[in-house]
């Protein structure tokens, strides 16, 4: 029996070990995205690995802070740059300036020199629209936001909480920046009336919509593009008044003791290389001339970008989730 | 207090148990229990449930340690000595015998422990089971055999280390009477052979009777009386002995001088004089065995009765008996010849005795 | 030759001085069996009491980890939208709990007491949601009554996504514990009781309810404790088809999980910790009696046919059974088809879990090694634990504790444990704080999780065993751990491999304790069921808990044949 807890005891230990030679990075981004970032960024670096930790922006963003007495990550990687200027605030990531800083776009880095953070690409909100439940229902494409407070959209909306889900908050962010605060809230409100469910993530609303269980799944343009290729019958729509959009960027924590790895990382995220893997999923990134469409996406996705101050809607994040926690909350799914 | 038959007198006690006491909390098991066992000697501790027999038999063995007292075995003190230190072997009421192991390993479990080699594990075993009758059985598993075939392999194991004493728990009770009575007269045979001392409890006063060479009667954490089965049965040292010993007439009566009592009317003379003042009360033990009905005047306290109840016992009447002009009852046990020569028949008329030398007499407890 | 003996009535007592008390001196066995089983009781006391404690103590704290007493508690009940969650447990648990205690009820009734054919396909197949995640039932509702649903209609409108998806998931996944516990109260009655019943000519009807029922009464108050305290504490039907209506224990998730307000969930969690707790007590009360109503004289109860009764059961364990196989069939069917509801040829494109949330295939076989070392580790410890709490001499204080420690678990709902795990294993200050993230805190987690069963079984196999084997054994000079080796664990054997298997399989299907504790080391097949429920691959998360439920089935299929092979001939000695 002692035998057995030494066991267990060396298993653990074991596993430790085995941690060494990893860098713990917490993203956002979608589970089917990481694995060709990974094998990239690792075939690049031998003898770097990296460990996802990955769950909703809101999550990983909440994580990071819970988790600031006694941090595990290393590199946040693929989380919304919103979120990054919270933890900047809270002095929890280190400068640094990649190889190929002075190539990327101006707007997509932190303007402080050397940087806190550095984009990567940025994604915006689209409409998932199921054409044959329509067909059944009778229902006409919205082509716009405002389409989606009619009466005959009643039950059948899922939309992401913005508290747990990163879309979900560029979504609301940006009818309030479009709309201004009043009318975004009035608008809100009549959609409500219409939501059949809140979800936990950004991709659920695309994914329920493409299954029939709602008609219309408030959610993103990559989630639009790659759920239509898988052979939903989808429609993806980018609403006329414009876009809600937020930049998905990677930082060193101020904590890491792999900096050396981190930076490798983070040197990677701005090479050619990457940018071209972002490009196969998002319409904009942060290298410029590598821009690539979307097949299944009608429009210009960056002509549509709504006018977006990234400093508002960070510093405004906390009262805007208080508020629309206050006002919509009782419809979340569960978390 | 022990027995005094002269070759018992002439060997060394083997066990020495001096006022054991045990205490379960407030209760007390064991009231300073003294007790000699002579080597090669069978005891048995006879006694109803609850009197300390067991408690005592668990004292011994180191199971349940006493609360205070001492126990040397062969002149080691083991009083405190852990079971595994002490030297014994042990049958259960329940066999205990390793049900996933066959015979051969049961019986040889404690010598392949000792490193004794396979050959020699072998032999013994092969011995031990030819000595209780079951060489054949050697290669089946417990549940094969039957109770008492398992009792035996039981016996055959406790006694594999050649220990140097055997204790025995209620070892037959499990059994059926027939069963029982086969294997009283084995162990009583296997132990004499092999000499070991013994000490068996029960609760059955047959077996004590017909197994044992000295019986320990105990009763509420006290010993009643020790004596030979003979000495126990005939001579019982106290009422409880009397009554828990074979089957007893219980005859209240006031002493009317020192060897004689006036029972409800009746009155019996007795051999031996007493020192109390007439008209104590005391209790006096007749065995229904021993009341006679031939030859009844050569003996005292002759009577006429009249016959009441008569139970058919298959080899004797169990039968009441009214002593004339007294409210006095006994209850007798009458011979097949008796009843049939004199013609006693419920309702008659007969004469009878009651010998003065077969009266227990004891004054009343206050 | 006459003697007579007079009884000095008051006999003289000897007075002395008390002797000095009799101390045993203990043997090496003694000794090591004492040191082990202390060792063992450390470990609980690690493993269960301490993060426990930690859980109470945080409950307490501030946001500075200062004392503020019952102030988070008030906080919490001010909270209207957090309170609601109470009244809607409570609703939930007590409707699935008379739901399925009914249903259990009758279903144990026709394998116990009827003549109907077919049960023992019907016992097996009761027992199905057993090797599945309580998810499993969940996610086969959204595709049964969901608006896609192949059975939408049977709702009449209302919405699956609710308290109806939320009992009726329960229920399933309830069912097998209350019917467990139901077929032994039923069976263990006493035919004479029947026979008296008869002779009084009473109807079958006044017999049913002042024999049958009053027989069972005390598996009817188990049952019903334990079914509404598992259903109180399990978060994941809720959490998949509960919609908007919010319970306890999605409270504690959301709370921890989606805000990381840790304190928060500690008074939920301990709001959890009620039920669970009373429901213990009432289950240990309902112990006591029901084995002092056993009389050993019982006679079994025999049924004999009777064609409208036995009609009737078969229908009804027929409907049951139909029930459990269309919703594990469901489950089955949706993770083939290619795009549900619009392509329904079948494919394995929802089994390619590399390329989703959750962890992809790896977590499978994490679940797989997490199982198995629970199974393996989790058996040797119970086992020696439950060994050396019966076998010990003396050392009475050391082994009722450890006995209390033993049965603690049954009271903690695992939401609850694993939190306490986070409190207690992740504080930077503990030692043990480098199992945090490990595989090792997973098992060890998952033995504690579930180690009073295990621990009874193991209880209730060694007393099964004659007590005197260990004495003969020291009167022969054998060690402990011989005897152990040679002959207790053999003769225990089916009750260890029925350890392990319980053990493994609940490891495999738990989500409750574990959904706070894995790493991306060590994600877990039942939790990437929920990961990808979460992000809306519901195929995928349906192909994920069927192929647990097939692992956990095929575990089982191989322990069923190893049992009738290895155990038949190391068993040998059980027939005559």
């Amino acid at each position: 029996m002692l035998r057995q807890i030494l066991g267990i005891a060396a298993l653990s230990l074991f596993a430790t070990a085995a941690q060494a030679q990893e860098l713990t990075v917490y993203t956002a981004l979608e589970a089917d995205q990481v694995k060709a970032y990974q094998a990239s960024f690792e075939k690049a670096n031998p003898g770097t690995k990296v460990r996802w930790v990955r769950d909703s922006t809101g999550i990983v963003t909440a994580k990071l802070l819970a988790e600031k007495a006694n941090p595990q990550a290393d590199v946040v990687f693929g989380l919304a740059a919103t979120s990054l200027m919270l933890l900047d605030k809270e002095g929890m990531l280190q400068a640094y300036a990649p190889q190929g800083l002075d190539k990327i776009k101006k707007t997509m880095r932190d303007p402080a020199d050397p940087p806190k953070w550095v984009g990567m690409d940025i994604w915006a909100s689209a409409i998932c629209f199921n054409t044959v439940e329509a067909q059944k229902k009778k229902a006409a494409t919205p082509v716009s936001w405002a389409d989606l407070t009619k009466p005959e959209c009643k039950g059948q909306i899922a939309m992401p909480n913005p508290a747990s889900s990163g879309t979900g908050y560029l979504m609301v962010s940006g009818w309030l920046q479009m709309m201004g605060e009043e009318a975004g809230w009035k608008f809100m409100d009549g959609l409500h009336q219409n939501i059949a469910s809140y979800t936990h993530s950004g991709s659920k609303p695309c994914r329920q919509a493409a299954a029939g269980e709602y008609v219309v799944g408030l959610s993103f343009e990559y989630r639009a593009n790659k759920t239509k290729k898988d052979g939903a019958p989808i429609e993806a729509i980018l609403p006329k008044e414009g876009l809600g959009w937020d930049m998905e960027a990677a930082a060193i924590t101020s904590t890491t003791k792999k900096t050396d790895a981190a930076r490798k990382l983070l040197d990677w995220s701005l090479s050619e290389g990457a940018n071209k893997l972002y490009a196969e999923n998002f319409a904009i990134v942060a290298l410029p001339g590598i821009q690539a469409k979307l097949e299944n996406i009608q429009g210009d996705v960056e002509q549509m970008l709504a006018k977006n101050d990234f400093q508002w809607a960070a510093a405004n994040r906390d009262r805007i989730l208080a508020e629309w926690t206050k006002r919509y909350d009782g419809k979340s799914e569960a978390k | 207090m022990a027995g005094s038959q002269a070759d018992q007198e002439t060997r060394q006690p083997y066990l020495v148990i001096r006022k054991v006491t045990k205490q379960f909390g407030a209760f007390t098991a064991l009231r300073e229990i003294d007790l000699d066992i002579l080597q090669g000697e069978f005891v048995s501790f006879l006694g109803p449930s609850g009197c300390g027999k067991t408690t005592l038999l668990r004292a011994i063995s180191g199971l349940d340690v006493q609360t205070s007292g001492s126990i040397h075995q062969g002149g080691r003190d083991i009083s405190e000595l852990p079971v595994s230190e002490r030297d014994f072997g042990i049958v259960f009421q329940s066999y205990a015998l390793f049900p996933n192991l066959k015979i051969k390993d049961n019986v040889g479990y404690g010598l392949v422990s000792a490193g004794k080699s396979r050959k020699e594990v072998a032999a013994r075993v092969s011995e031990l089971l030819a000595m209780v009758g079951l060489a054949d059985q050697a290669e089946k598993y417990p549940a094969q055999l039957s109770g008492g075939q398992q009792q035996r392999i039981s016996l055959a194991r406790a006694l594999a280390l050649s220990p140097g004493l055997l204790l025995l728990d209620e070892p037959l009770s499990a059994l059926d009477a027939r069963v029982r009575a086969r294997l009283r007269g084995e162990i009583r045979d296997v132990q004499q052979r092999l000499g070991i001392t013994t000490i068996m409890v029960t609760h059955d006063q047959e077996e004590a009777l017909t197994m044992s060479d000295r019986i320990v009667v105990m009763n509420h954490g006290h010993i009643e009386q020790v004596g030979t089965p003979d000495e126990i049965y005939r001579r019982p040292a106290s009422p409880f002995v009397a009554d828990f010993v074979g089957r007893m007439n219980f005859i209240e009566g006031k002493l009317t001088d020192a060897a004689s009592a006036d029972c409800r009317g009746a009155t019996l003379r007795f051999d031996t004089d007493l020192t109390y003042a007439p008209g104590t009360g005391v209790t006096i033990c007749v065995r229904p065995e021993d009341v006679i009905v031939r030859d009844t005047s050569r003996t005292g306290n002759a009577f006429d009765v009249d016959v009441g109840v008569m139970e058919f016992m298959g080899n004797h009447f169990s039968t009441t008996l009214h002593v004339q002009g007294s409210s006095l009852s006994i209850s007798a046990d009458l011979s097949m010849n008796d009843v049939r020569d004199l013609g006693i028949k419920p309702g008659g008329r007969v004469k009878a005795a009651i010998p003065p030398d077969r009266l227990r007499v004891f004054a009343t407890v206050a | 030759m006459t003697s007579v003996a007079i009884d000095t009535t008051g006999k003289a007592a000897t007075v002395s001085s008390p002797a000095a008390p009799v101390r045993q001196r203990t043997s090496r066995d003694d000794i090591l069996m004492r040191v082990m089983l202390a060792v063992l009781t450390l470990w609980l006391i690690v493993t269960v009491l301490l993060p426990l404690g930690a859980l109470l103590i945080k409950a307490g704290e501030g946001p500075k980890g200062e004392f503020v007493g019952l102030a988070n508690f008030v906080q919490y009940f001010s909270n209207p939208a957090l309170t609601a969650s109470i009244s809607n447990s409570i609703l939930i648990a007590l409707v699935s709990t008379v739901i399925c205690v009914l249903l259990s009820f009758i279903f144990a009734y026709g394998l116990t007491r009827t003549c109907m054919p077919g049960r023992g396909v019907f016992k097996l197949v009761s027992q199905i949601p057993l090797l599945a995640p309580s998810l499993l039932p969940a996610i086969s509702l959204v595709y049964l009554f969901g608006n896609q649903g192949i059975a939408k209609g049977a709702l009449f409108g209302a919405s699956i996504y609710g308290p109806i998806g939320i009992v009726i998931g329960e229920v399933f996944w309830t069912f097998p514990h209350a019917l467990i516990i139901m077929t032994t109260a039923l069976a263990t009655s006493d035919a004479r009781l029947y026979e008296a019943a008869e002779s009084l000519k009473a109807s079958a009807w006044r017999t049913f309810w002042t024999v049958t029922i009053p027989g069972a009464r005390y598996g009817l108050i188990s049952a019903t404790f334990v079914v509404f305290t598992l259903v109180i504490t399990d978060f994941g039907v809720p959490k998949v088809i509960g919609g908007q209506y919010n319970v306890l224990a999605t409270d504690v998730y959301k709370q921890v999980v989606g805000q990381q307000n840790f304190r928060m969930g500690a008074v939920v969690g301990l709001l959890l910790l009620f039920p669970a707790v009373l429901s213990f007590f009432v289950d240990q009360w309902v112990q006591r009696k029901q084995s002092a109503a056993l009389s050993a004289r019982a006679v079994p109860y025999q049924p004999k046919p009777d064609t409208a009764t036995d009609t009737f059961a078969f229908v009804a364990c027929g409907l049951i059974s139909l029930i459990v196989l269309v919703i594990i069939g469901m489950a089955f069917f949706a993770s083939l088809a290619t795009l549900w509801p619009y392509n329904l040829t079948p494919s394995l494109k929802n089994y390619d879990f590399d390329n989703m949330d959750g962890g992809g295939w790896e977590s499978f076989f994490n679940s797989l090694r997490m199982a198995g070392y629970t199974a393996v580790f989790g058996t040797a410890i119970v086992f020696a634990g439950a060994y050396l709490v019966e076998k010990t001499k003396g050392f009475s204080f050391g082994r009722l504790l450890f006995q209390m420690l033993a049965l603690l678990p049954l009271a903690v709902p695992g939401i609850v444990l694993g939190l306490g795990y986070i409190f207690f294993f992740n504080a930077p200050s503990n030692p043990f704080n480098f199992i945090y993230g490990t595989m090792s805190i997973l098992v060890i987690c998952s033995v504690a999780h579930f180690y009073s069963v295990a621990h009874l079984t193991a209880v209730t196999a060694l007393k099964q065993l004659d007590q005197e084997i260990e004495t003969v054994s020291a009167s022969l000079r054998v060690a402990f751990y011989r005897t152990f080796l040679r002959v207790t664990l053999p003769v225990c054997l089916p009750a260890v491999l029925d350890i392990a298997m319980y053990l493994f399989v609940n490891a495999l299907t738990t989500v409750s304790a574990v959904v706070f504790l894995y790493s991306p080391q060590t994600t877990l097949a039942s939790i990437a069921v929920l990961n990808m429920d979460d992000a809306g691959d519901v195929a995928p998360a349906a192909a994920m808990a069927m192929t647990i439920f097939f692992a956990a089935t095929i575990v089982r299929v191989l322990y069923t044949l190893l049992a009738k092979g290895a155990l038949a001939r190391t068993q040998a000695w059980r027939h005559r």
